[in-house]
Formats: structure tokens, sequence, C-alpha cells
């Protein structure tokens, strides 16, 4: 006689508990973390920061006022250039008589300026987008419709 | 006898396992497919684009690795990243540590030497480009600015190479 299984039916054990646990944890962390950041747009500022290129070929600068600029990491859209100078790359070298002197590089130039960024200014710093700290210092890998550079954060004014 | 005819049984758990693994497997696939190429990206606003790398300080030997019409691709993902469409060189050019008077200035500039075996070779590669939102071109998802990296793969020859220039048709 075929006893009716109690034991065929599926049963829920401690590993299908432990599975559901960690699914519903991982859910749950995903959830809160999209809810942060949906809620976390707060108003942008526009901070001025001044910046330098250096080693940029003199033929193809490639960089104008005005152009916006957009994150390499994750193409988001981070400010534009505010202003822009060209000059010439300087580096040390030694002269005919084994002195230092300063020498300019030919075929290379230095771009110095202004940049107005997006981001937020807390008792922390300057949160590139609200997300990134920038820093006086930082090196940013940065495009514009035309270019793509690595530029260097000088100084922060505010 | 108790035992014979003890079915295994899939209880909801399984199935949800089983469906987030499945899901995992195809998004893989898909993520995969997408970079390289297989499966075409929506074309919005695609145009034809010429652009230029440059290979730094080649050797000789590599000069004749390139023709015109042959097929460049990413390095790393073997997407397609156009045809050859023009190629030139040059001697490259080293600094050295020392400076001399530049000619008609008061200024010192660094001393440069060309290099007799070593070239900077240009190789100009025509592709159909999208351009997005912001006006930027990619090919496939290769940036093609001024300055983009790109790792290029051309035969048997690989090398990371930088745009030096670009034209949107």
């Amino acid at each position: 006689m075929a006893t009716k299984n109690i034991e065929d039916k599926p049963r829920f054990n401690i590993a299908d508990a432990i599975i559901l646990i960690v699914t519903v944890l991982i859910l749950a962390g995903i959830a809160l973390r999209v809810y942060f950041v949906m809620n976390e747009k707060t108003e942008l500022d526009t901070v001025a920061a001044e910046f330098r290129i250096t080693n940029i070929s003199s033929e193809h600068i490639g960089l104008a006022a005005q152009d916006s600029l957009y994150l390499s990491s994750d193409n988001s859209h981070i400010g534009y250039i505010a202003d822009l100078t060209v000059g010439d790359m300087w580096e040390y070298a030694y002269n005919a008589e084994g002195e230092l002197v300063k020498a300019s590089v030919p075929g290379k130039s230095t771009v110095t300026g202004t940049l107005a960024l997006k981001g937020v200014m807390n008792e922390r710093g300057f949160h590139l987008n609200g997300t990134t700290l920038i820093t006086e210092g930082d090196e940013i890998s940065v495009y514009t419709k035309n270019r793509e550079v690595i530029i260097k954060i000088v100084k922060i004014t505010g | 006898m108790e035992h014979a005819n003890k079915k295994f049984r899939f209880n909801i758990i399984d199935v949800f396992v089983i469906l987030l693994i499945a899901a995992l497997i195809l998004g893989a696939a898909y993520f995969i497919l997408m970079e390289t190429g297989i499966i075409p990206q929506e074309k919005a606003n695609e145009k034809t684009i010429t652009y230029t790398v440059r290979l730094s300080e080649t050797e000789a030997q590599y000069l004749d690795s390139f023709a015109v019409g042959n097929e460049v691709f990413n390095s790393a993902t073997f997407a397609s990243l156009g045809s050859i469409s023009a190629i030139s060189h040059n001697n490259s050019r080293a600094l050295s540590p020392f400076a001399e008077i530049a000619e008609g200035t008061q200024q010192y500039s660094v001393k440069q030497a060309e290099y007799e075996d070593r070239y900077d070779i240009y190789i100009t590669v025509t592709a159909k480009a999208s351009i997005d939102d912001n006006g930027v071109a990619y090919v496939g998802s290769q940036r093609i600015t001024v300055g983009s990296c790109v790792y290029f793969k051309c035969g048997n020859y690989a090398a990371t190479t930088y745009i030096t220039d670009f034209e949107i048709k």
C-alpha cells in the first residue's frame, strides 16, 4: 500500500532559509542604496578650480573656453572650462656649462586656466557631482567633445 | 521499499535560485556580445569617421605590418575599429637632458634628437561611428577624441596607441 508520502512533500530546510535570508538582505541593500542615491539629489554648486595640463602636444590642444567636461570613468557631466591659457612647457636641463637651466620643450605646451565644476562643498571638502571627493593636487581624466586629457586640480577657489 | 520511490522535488527556493543563475548568465552573455559588437548597438546618429592613431617609437621591422585596407581591432575586446585608409611615418624624436639657446631667442630650449631606427607611425582608420547626445563620437564602445587611448590590433601586431586627429564626415 502506498503510504501517502509526507516525506515526498517539498520541505523547507535550513539551506533554503539561508539562501532566502541572504537574497532578501542583498535586495534590501540594493533598494536602500538606490533610495539614498535618488534622495541625495542635493542642489549642486558651481565651484571654480584652477587647473593645469602639462606635456600636451602644441599641435593638438583641442580645448576651448566653454567646452563641456565629462569624467572619463563614468561619462558624467562635471562642468566646463571657464577660461584657459596655452603656454610653453618648461623643464630643467643642463646647458653647455653643466648648469641646470629652465628650458622650453619643443612641440609641447602647458595649458592653465579655470574650470567651473559641479558639486557639493561641505566641511569635508569638495565633492564632484556630490559623490567624489576632489582635493588640490588630484589628477582627473576628463574629456570634451574633441579632446581627452588628464587635468591636475591646482587650487579649488570656491 | 519506503524510499524506493522517493522523488526529488523542487521547492520554490530551488526555482528561485535557478532563475537567478539563469538571469546572471544571460546578462553576462548579453554584455559580452555587446562589447564585442556581435550584437550591434543602437545606431543612433551614425556617421562615417576618420581618425588617426599614433604608434610611438615603433621599431623599423614593424613598418610592413600594416597596409591600406587592413581591418583594425581593439586588442582587448576584439571589436572592430574600422579599416586602414592611410599610413605615414617619421623618425621618432627623443628629448635629451641638455638645453641650448633657441635660434633667434635668448631662451633655452631642450635639445632633441631623432632616433635612427624608431618611428612614429600614423595610421588613419575609417569607420562608422555613432554620435551621442553630447556630440562625442564612438566606434562601438571606443571613444574617438584626440588623446583617447586605443588598444590597437592589426594582424599579428598590437600596441597601445593614442588618437591624434579625427574628422566626422
